[in-house]
């Protein structure tokens, strides 16, 4: 599976770069965050990151419609917290996040101490990347894919394929951007008293009322007088 | 905040930008694992997190001055569970959870109260 955030280079190229990489930091960080224990991260690759997983087809659409709501959230709180009047931090909004998904095989090799997945499956995913899907926010899935996931799930996509230098590459695509939307719609951001289950109220005492508790205290010695 | 949700520990994410708003709090007890995360903000005035358990959940924490004196007001509502049964459990559980809390405040206001008349009462 690959992850990866689009209209990055255009957001490097238009803005200054120590904010634009711990921005784009705190926005990989939050993917990754967001599986974590249910696939692990391969490989960084800029922008993007290569995940391995175990879990079922299924499992992994509903564990990337998670990611992509996290995602957008953070992109809002971190607009909303930002002060910083810079081209990278007033242009956070232009980053979108869309997803490649195949199933295939791979080996793991090693070259200078770093492990690298190999294997045609691999250069799949990776050329997908490239493709001509009308949308920003899309998860790519490919045959191998659609096949494993239940009829309901496999109607959300459209058929889509790709021509590439490994021959034509089928599967479907499904838009996503309005998993933000209808999460972002129901999100509470605070309760009112009078529509909590429950109030509670806990108010310091009284000046007078502590003033005689201290004075207690001291008669009984629990706090000394100098 | 170990104190206050009655935990063994607690991980802290940063939120936003290093922020205070999308951190994450998980709170370690025993075996289980409660996460909360900061959903609004306004510094010095007002909280709201929301936590996976024992529902969702939505806790408001507002401080105001009261007569000059600082008042700690706590909204809660949680998602009912489908179960009868089981929202007929819940809402005592949060009673007991909500008071222990109120208990954790009034504990900690004693401390800073004593601690600021240790200080009035030291010589310098």
């Amino acid at each position: 599976m690959l992850a990866d955030i689009s209209g990055y280079s255009k957001f490097v190229a238009q803005t200054e770069v120590d904010h634009s990489w711990s921005i784009l930091h705190e926005l990989l960080e939050t993917v990754v965050r967001s599986v974590e224990g249910r696939m692990d991260v391969s490989q960084v690759e800029g922008d993007a990151v290569l995940f391995i997983t175990g879990i079922s087809t299924a499992d992994v659409i509903k564990a990337l419609e998670g990611t992509f709501v996290a995602f957008h959230r953070r992109l809002r709180d971190m607009q909303a917290v930002t002060t910083c009047p810079c081209n990278a931090c007033a242009n956070i909004r232009i980053l979108k996040l869309k997803f490649v998904i195949h199933h295939g095989r791979f080996s793991r090799q090693r070259l200078g101490g770093v492990e690298q997945l190999h294997g045609t499956d691999v250069i799949v995913a990776h050329r997908l990347l490239k493709n001509t899907v009308p949308s920003k926010e899309y998860l790519l899935v490919t045959d191998e894919v659609l096949e494993r996931l239940p009829a309901d799930v496999r109607s959300r996509f459209t058929p889509h394929s790709e021509e590439s230098d490994l021959g034509a590459i089928s599967g479907g695509y499904e838009e996503i951007a309005y998993l933000w939307h209808e999460a972002e719609a129901v999100e509470r951001k605070r309760v009112m008293p009078e529509e909590a289950m429950i109030n509670s109220d806990v108010t310091r005492r009284p000046a007078r009322a502590r003033l005689q508790a201290d004075v207690e205290a001291v008669g009984h010695g629990a706090i000394p007088v100098r | 905040m170990e104190r206050y949700l009655f935990a063994d520990g607690v991980d802290v994410l940063p939120g936003a930008r290093g922020d205070d708003l999308g951190s994450e709090f998980h709170c370690h007890h025993g075996r289980s694992l409660v996460s909360m995360r900061v959903v609004s903000l306004e510094p010095q005035r007002e909280l709201t997190l929301i936590a996976d358990q024992p529902t969702t959940m939505h806790i408001t924490t507002r401080l105001s001055d009261a007569r000059g004196q600082t008042r700690v007001s706590r909204s809660f509502l949680w998602e009912e569970p489908a179960d009868p049964e089981v929202a007929q459990s819940l809402r005592p559980m949060m009673e007991t959870m909500i008071a222990a809390g109120e208990g954790a405040i009034k504990e900690v206001f004693e401390e800073n109260a004593a601690a600021a008349r240790v200080r009035a009462a030291s010589p310098d």
